[in-house]
């Protein structure tokens, strides 16, 4: 393959690292039944956190475990305010997103531009040398190896595991799962914070890897289209990545022409990632799909639309009452 | 339980989340070797303790006003519209066709100059309505939740202004707009920064939202649709027009705030405009429960915090110089302790009843 296109393939799965582990996280945030709505603020905040731990003590395993407990202790909190207080996800995940991103951008001033953190680049011998493929996939930098087993981990886990079956049971019904002898509750509290620790990481692979230093305005934004692409993904492990790389696909073009065009031409480019999550989100979740299939022979209807739709877990964003009214 | 039993709770739970808040804001100034009583005393100082001051929070506390007016629609509605700080930056954009066009002299207009505000004001309510139109569609036509639509508008609003300061519109070495001509502005006093006209504007689009809700039948059907949308719908309640009509006018008020950032907060039109009073806007609704009555004095409030905290961010005295950034965490750190102290509240109150019922 074309050199230049391997660079190019090889980028996008780095660029997109961050992002498919934060919407892999929230896949199964989601798929147990709570909106974590503070995904963008928890990426920025763990992203600084690990910067800062990372580069204070030396170690991107302690950087990384500090970026992972924010995003853990933020995702703790949305889950206490829905189960014990039955407060709105949708409020409370929002205002933490602003309250993070406000305490990381304080917090962070004296860390702006300061420091590149070193690079956590680790090709895979023998791997790396496979043609088209050892490029691409194994001469990346730690987090991005961790964002592929983040995707197969959660796809296994979710449809090849009895403990998966129970995740989605809690997801779609939780009544059902609870007579089974599930703890709804308890099983929320654990998969909220698995989704909000994969977050985290996710914050850390921005300073500790991808960008490596601290800078709010690379990450900000990026949380809301993790957001966005697990609903164009149908909280389908595998789906989500494949809407991740389109979109950091789109990002990688833009970025590369970027020398070319002037100024005011980039900033209108840089708007294309949020035209293309409107257009997946119209195409997953609008009613002119089967308008649009109708111009394809009926044979292939059933699968397009099964590839192309999206439907949430039934009781997602719901608040279970576990005990019942005696 | 009795009206004013409700209201010492409210209290009670404000005063224990705004201590909980400042708790917070202390321990951040103290790991960084601040004095927190010393700037406590000068943020106040700043806020409110000069008559400019005082004009000053007034004046920050319009365009808060205007979205807070506007969210009060779609929240009571039952929608999230966070697209209203795209709906704020669209509206500014807007106002700034005409203004960026007006010369210094307009003394031969004759007529014609007394039309110049009203121009601005309108073309800017028509941005701001343009862009929320786009989200109510999204979500009647395409299926997408009014969240993710505005956030992505958000950003397109953003990326817009952008490429307008830093390409056409740009005049000098920094990207954004010449100083707009004196005739293009909103009229302010000469002596405080103070503008009877944009008091005048606010307040009136205010009350217009507050009667709106209270007592016609729009304000009932945006009621019903938020209780329960289904249900509206079966009634005989047109969710999605009202939904429309909701953000329509949501956006159409979020765009007067944009004017207001461009005609008097800052003159010209630069790069974040909008500040993030949009979602200040929000923040209010959030802090009031989403009562109209409560609106007027808590956005007061919120508008001391960005006065006072500019007032930090240049004082000299190094024990209090702090970054006007910590005043948003102090503002989003309050509405989530204001959302839990009312959770905690509410679980208290159903175990009370609870156990009154039981024994």
């Amino acid at each position: 393959m074309d050199e230049a296109l391997v660079r190019t393939l090889a980028d996008i799965v780095k660029v997109g690292a961050p992002i498919v582990l934060a919407a892999i996280g929230e896949t199964i945030t989601e798929r147990g039944g709570v909106i974590n709505l503070s995904l963008d603020g928890s990426l920025v905040l763990s992203a600084l956190v690990a910067f800062v731990i990372g580069t204070g003590t030396g170690s991107v395993i302690l950087g990384t475990l500090a970026g992972i407990s924010v995003g853990l202790v933020i995702a703790l909190i949305v889950a206490v305010c829905s189960i014990e207080l039955k407060l709105s996800q949708v409020a409370v995940g929002f205002v933490l997103t602003l309250l993070c991103r406000d305490l990381a951008l304080f917090l962070g001033i004296p860390y702006r531009n300061a420091q590149v953190f070193p690079a956590t680049f680790l090709p895979i011998p023998v791997l790396k040398d496979i043609p088209t493929i050892g490029p691409i996939f194994f001469n990346q930098d730690l987090f991005t190896y961790l964002s592929f087993i983040a995707i197969g981990a959660a796809w296994w886990w979710l449809f090849r595991t009895k403990a998966g079956l129970t995740l989605r049971a809690i997801g779609e019904r939780p009544q059902a799962a609870f007579a089974r002898g599930v703890n709804v509750n308890a099983m929320r509290y654990l998969y909220t914070a698995v989704g909000g620790g994969l977050v985290g990481l996710g914050g850390a692979a921005y300073t500790l890897g991808v960008l490596p230093t601290w800078s709010d305005t690379g990450i900000a934004g990026n949380g809301w289209i993790a957001l966005a692409i697990v609903i164009f993904g149908g909280w389908y492990p595998l789906r989500v990545a494949f809407g991740v790389y389109l979109v950091a696909g789109l990002r990688t073009v833009v970025t590369n022409v970027q020398a070319q065009v002037p100024p005011q031409v980039v900033e209108l480019l840089n708007a294309l990632p949020w035209l293309l999550m409107l257009f997946t989100l119209f195409l997953v979740s609008g009613p002119y799909l089967d308008q649009l299939l109708r111009i394809l022979p009926p044979r292939l209807h059933p699968p397009i639309r099964t590839i192309l739709r999206a439907r949430p877990p039934s009781a997602l964003g719901t608040i279970f009452e576990q005990e019942g009214r005696h | 339980m009795s009206q004013a039993a409700k209201l010492r709770g409210t209290l009670l739970t404000f005063g224990a989340a705004l201590s909980a808040a400042l708790a917070l804001i202390a321990l951040i100034m103290l790991s960084l070797d601040k004095a927190p009583l010393a700037a406590a005393q000068r943020f106040l100082e700043g806020a409110i303790g000069t008559p400019s001051a005082r004009a000053d929070v007034i004046m920050a506390a319009l365009p808060m006003l205007l979205c807070a007016a506007g969210l009060l629609l779609t929240f009571t509605a039952g929608l999230w519209n966070i697209g209203v700080e795209g709906q704020v930056t669209m509206g500014a954009i807007f106002a700034t066709i005409i203004a960026r066009t007006i010369p210094r002299d307009v003394s031969d207009w004759g007529a014609l100059a007394a039309l110049i505000l009203p121009a601005e004001l309108l073309l800017a309510m028509l941005g701001g309505a343009l862009w929320a139109g786009l989200v109510a569609l999204l979500k009647i036509r395409g299926g997408i939740n009014e969240i993710f639509g505005g956030v992505a508008l958000n950003f397109i609003s953003v990326n817009i202004l952008l490429s307008l300061v830093n390409g056409p519109w740009r005049v000098g070495t920094f990207p954004q707009t010449a100083p707009f001509a004196p005739a293009a502005l909103l009229p302010r006093q000469a002596d405080l920064r103070l503008s009877p006209l944009g008091i005048a504007i606010a307040l009136i689009a205010f009350a217009v939202v507050f009667m709106a809700l209270r007592g016609t039948r729009f304000g009932l059907q945006l009621r019903a649709i938020g209780r329960n949308a289904k249900s509206a719908g079966i009634l005989g309640v047109r969710v999605e027009r009202n939904i429309f009509w909701a953000l329509v006018v949501c956006g159409a008020l979020a765009g007067l705030a944009g004017a207001f950032q461009v005609l008097f907060t800052r003159g010209r039109l630069l790069p974040n405009i909008s500040g993030g009073i949009g979602f200040m806007g929000v923040l209010i609704v959030l802090l009031t429960g989403v009562r109209a009555a409560w609106v007027l004095p808590v956005t007061l409030f919120i508008a001391t915090v960005p006065i006072g905290s500019l007032k930090l961010a240049t004082s000299l005295d190094s024990a209090v110089q702090i970054d006007a950034a910590l005043g948003n965490v102090f503002q989003s750190a309050l509405v989530l302790a204001v959302l839990i102290g009312g959770g905690i509240r509410a679980r208290l109150a159903a175990r009370r009843k609870e156990r009154a019922e039981h024994g």
